[in-house]
């Protein structure tokens, strides 16, 4: 009964890829880089 | 209106949350991963504002590094709160973050104490050896619980299950045991109608072995012949099959008389046929005898 969609632990390491990215961009533009 | 839950169907909002929590925790991470790194480039310590004369002023950006940790500390419980609505292993993922930022903090660590890449006009002293051994103790700290994790859920590992009467339930069959038919319907008579399934009832269901779908579509039935025959308020399900709660507390201590008037009503209403009438006023009496 439990559906455990395989297409959300893509979505999972998708958003961890664009968070790192997200997180440099903003770390290099606070830090004038 | 009674409701009953049709098939599992995916719950967008935690989905959402989740994905935007892990989103925001990598990004914490990674903001505080690298404002260490630059705080360590000037030689592990700095300072600003304040009225004192600042030896070693930080580095553009260190601001983000509080900030980050407590926009963190908020993904990480969104992430949480998302993951544990969907289930499965989307609760336990999260944990990642404590991972994560212990390993790359540790890192930091090593790489400073083993080969700075600071210049050596910078003051590194508190490195070397120091921060090769808080290098360690940060990769262990991240690494352990990591390993634990996923020995737990190795296939074939025990499921934790929880145990009511003599049936025992996964994690997984009680999170939706409690969430449908909760019903509240004053439309058709005025009378409040509220009915919850609670995994204790689900393991009054005769002990064998159910499909929780089956089981509350089979009570959400039964409720609806309750309700016909005019039984009304919260209910409860027992190994005799529905009974009403209300009926329940008055007999254990309730008014006769209010019970009775209550009966009446429901037969001069029509609903309550003269024979339940009879049977219920029977039961009434004797219950208060």
């Amino acid at each position: 009964m439990n559906i455990r969609p395989a297409w959300l632990l893509i979505l999972a390491a998708l958003a961890i890829v664009l968070g790192i990215a997200a997180g440099a961009w903003v770390y290099t533009t606070a830090a004038g880089g | 209106m009674i409701t009953t839950p049709a098939r599992y169907s995916p719950p967008w909002l935690a989905i959402a949350g989740f994905l935007l929590g892990m989103a925001g925790v990598a990004g914490s991470v990674t903001v505080v991963f690298l404002g260490m790194r630059s705080v360590l480039d000037v030689g592990g310590q700095c300072a600003s504002g304040g009225p004192y004369v600042i030896a070693v002023p930080c580095p553009d950006g260190t601001w983000t590094l509080p900030l980050a940790v407590f926009a963190g500390l908020g993904f990480v419980f969104l992430a949480v709160a998302g993951g544990t609505k969907v289930g499965g292993i989307y609760a336990t993922l999260p944990g990642l973050a404590w991972t994560g930022l212990f390993c790359s903090l540790g890192f930091n660590f090593l790489q400073w104490g083993i080969a700075p890449p600071a210049d050596p006009s910078v003051d590194s002293s508190g490195g070397g050896l120091v921060f090769v051994l808080l290098g360690l103790m940060f990769e262990a700290m991240g690494i352990v619980p990591l390993f634990t994790t996923l020995w737990a859920m190795r296939p074939g590992a025990p499921k934790q299950s929880f145990t009511f009467g003599d049936r025992s339930f996964t994690a997984d069959e009680l999170k939706h045991a409690s969430d449908p038919l909760r019903t509240d319907d004053s439309t058709a008579s005025g009378t409040p109608f509220e009915t919850s399934i609670q995994a204790p009832f689900a393991a009054m269901a005769g002990g064998k072995n159910v499909d929780m779908n089956e089981l509350l579509s089979e009570v959400a039935k039964t409720v609806a012949e309750a309700r016909a025959k005019g039984i009304v308020g919260p209910m409860v399900m027992t190994p005799g099959g529905l009974q009403s709660l209300a009926g329940a507390t008055g007999a254990a201590g309730g008014d006769l008389v209010a019970e009775l008037e209550r009966l009446t009503t429901l037969h001069q209403a029509g609903n309550l046929t003269d024979e339940e009438f009879a049977a219920a006023k029977q039961n009434l009496l004797k219950e208060h005898s």
